[in-house]
């Protein structure tokens, strides 16, 4: 967050912050945006594009940018960068076997210069499934403890968007820290 | 606070020049806005949100000290030496835990009284704050040193950070990723995944669907590594994944979650569900309910009908778990999205597949007593062979309407030329 950013957000008239939901595809990326927005979450399909909704919560607007987590479509990922406030990173906890690739990808979202300065909340979702994993399991199976996060606010949540555990604490924690570091001085 | 002087008045200029852009900006949106400016409104907000700590600064100085010290007292408790059991861990853990808590607090407090702060104070407390913070990270390095981050299965002989530089070479990366998750899956398949098949081949495995509904089992399924084989699992389950089949057939009730299938080959595949997504798959037919369209990724040759299978049970089964209520009962299994085919024409990936038709061959029916696939074709013989038994019967009752009834059967032979 530069200065001038900064001055910009001092100047909007809302508290208003981009949030970018990203995972692998079948993460449940979608269902937890429409879960929060209290919309219909039976009729979901596979995300072709994106989704994006604009939710207030505790006076903030966020403005959340849901983008499909389909391999095809990742190399798009990057042409939502841009003004980030909040990477929401949504992990499939029942996945074992793809655990690796959601490390790799997450890997390089990190690397992400644009990315540099945004908030990173990962939500460990499916914790209704009976082989999901814990969050110590998935925070050491994406390497949350290394090098690269010693310098980014992350947090780590287990959720379930079927039935809505933990998605509140996930936010309240995304809009306290974007809070903390950019609305500081207005 | 160790810088010099100099450095110190270079800092405090610029951040005064900032300061001042901020303070020209701030008054020109002001002056914008009128008195109504929306800053007046969040703060009010803020006032209400805060209403607990009261609006003076030397009442925030005060509150902010004693949290302040009082966190690094609790943090001076732990001794600067590497906690080796557990229960030391433990305790320095939740002592660490409890003092970055204290320290978020801090800064949240910070931020909900920074517009009644003067700039100095809000910096300073930010620093205060950030200290800390580095003050817990150093004791947290020193205490409870953090594991090495290793894959277990990878323990036995393989350097981690060799295989991690050494990720171009893909072949190698590929084989020891497939070995460790093989040891990965024997390991803990019991708890993993409530119901799993896995390197099976030749196998029948049935599992009727539970009576009563209150019995469905609802939890999550693969199936994994297997060739030749027939899978009848007539059960509700949350989520199902296939993974790696190779000439199957696969009838499932229904799945209340996705429908994951990839590395699929030449099998059949019969559900009811959400949603189904498939990748990595080549000649399957999916004979399907669904209350979304498939999306399928890197395959070809796929065909898509509908659900057209029959059990004992069925109708109570859907019922119960209110999949036909979801998108008025309609099935999406014709609107299928090809992520490798942009175009608007329609993807040559897959087919969509006439079930009533029986040449599809649905199903080899002699391979199953559990189902019953409904063709046109069967509906058809059922219900000649209703209508001659009628016939039968009438002949036997009344012997005078034989030669009428012949007449008939001459016409109906006509009709089916």
């Amino acid at each position: 967050m530069g200065l001038l950013s900064i001055i910009r957000k001092v100047k909007a008239k809302e508290k208003e912050c981009r949030l970018l939901i990203l995972g692998l595809d079948n993460a449940g990326k979608t269902t937890i945006l429409k879960k929060f927005n209290g919309e219909d979450i039976n009729t979901i399909s596979p995300t072709l594009g994106f989704n994006i909704k604009t939710l207030s919560h505790r006076g903030y607007l966020l403005n959340c940018w849901d983008v499909g987590g389909q391999q095809t479509i990742r190399s798009y990922w990057r042409n939502y960068f841009e003004a980030t406030d909040g990477l929401i990173w949504v992990v499939d906890s029942a996945d074992r076997v793809r655990i690796e690739d959601c490390k790799r990808e997450l890997d390089n979202l990190m690397s992400q210069e644009k990315l540099a300065g945004a908030s990173l909340m990962i939500f460990a979702n499916k914790q209704d499934l009976a082989g999901a994993m814990s969050t110590d399991e998935i925070g050491e199976a994406l390497g949350l403890n290394g090098e690269k996060f010693k310098t980014r606010h992350w947090s780590i949540v287990a959720c379930s968007a079927v039935e809505g555990g933990g998605l509140l604490e996930g936010m309240d924690w995304m809009t306290d820290d974007i809070s903390s570091r950019i609305f500081m001085l207005s | 606070m160790s810088t010099s002087p100099t450095s110190l008045l270079a800092s405090q200029n610029a951040e005064a020049a900032s300061l001042a852009a901020e303070a020209r900006f701030l008054a020109s949106s002001k002056a914008r806005n009128d008195k109504n400016s929306s800053v007046a409104r969040i703060r009010a907000q803020e006032k209400e949100d805060n209403s607990s700590s009261s609006e003076s600064t030397p009442a925030f100085l005060q509150s902010f000290n004693a949290t302040y010290q009082a966190t690094l007292q609790s943090l001076s408790s732990i001794p600067p030496t590497v906690a080796v059991t557990a229960k030391a861990r433990l305790s320095c853990e939740g002592i660490l835990s409890s003092a970055i808590n204290a320290a978020s607090e801090l800064r949240s407090m910070t931020a909900a009284c920074s517009h009644f702060l003067n700039p100095y104070d809000v910096r300073s407390s930010e620093q205060k704050v950030d200290e800390l913070l580095k003050k817990i990270e150093g004791i947290k390095r020193v205490v409870v040193p953090r594991k090495k981050f290793i894959f277990k299965s990878r323990r036995s002989g393989v350097d981690r950070s060799s295989d991690f530089f050494n990720s171009e070479s893909k072949p190698s990366v590929v084989t020891l990723g497939s070995t460790s998750r093989q040891e990965h899956d024997s390991s803990n398949s019991q708890h993993t995944y409530s119901t799993e098949y896995s390197d099976l081949s030749n196998s029948h495995t049935t599992l009727i669907h539970p009576l009563p509904p209150a019995s469905y089992n609802h939890k999550d399924l693969r199936i994994k590594n297997v060739t030749n084989s027939t899978f009848t699992l007539l059960d509700v389950y949350g989520a199902v994944r296939l993974q790696s089949l190779k000439n199957c057939t696969v009838y499932l009730g229904c799945v209340m979650g996705p429908l994951y299938v990839e590395d699929v080959k030449d099998c059949k595949i019969f559900a009811q569900g959400r949603q189904l997504r498939i990748h990595d798959t080549y000649g399957v037919d999916f004979y399907v309910h669904m209350c979304s369209g498939p999306i399928i990724e890197k395959c070809d040759g796929l065909r898509f009908g509908e659900y057209c299978i029959d059990f004992e049970g069925k109708e109570a089964m859907v019922k119960s778990t209110g999949l036909l209520e979801v998108n008025d009962g309609k099935n999406m299994y014709f609107d299928v999205q090809d992520f490798k085919w942009l175009k608007k024409m329609k993807s040559p990936h897959f087919d969509l597949l006439d079930v009533e038709d029986e040449e599809s061959g649905a199903v080899d029916k002699s391979e199953n007593e559990a189902v019953k696939v409904n063709t046109k074709a069967r509906v058809k013989r059922e219900a000649r062979e209703e209508e001659e038994r009628e016939r039968e019967e009438k002949l036997r009752n009344n012997p005078g309407a034989k030669e009428q009834a012949a007449e008939e059967e001459e016409e109906d032979s006509e009709d089916e030329l």
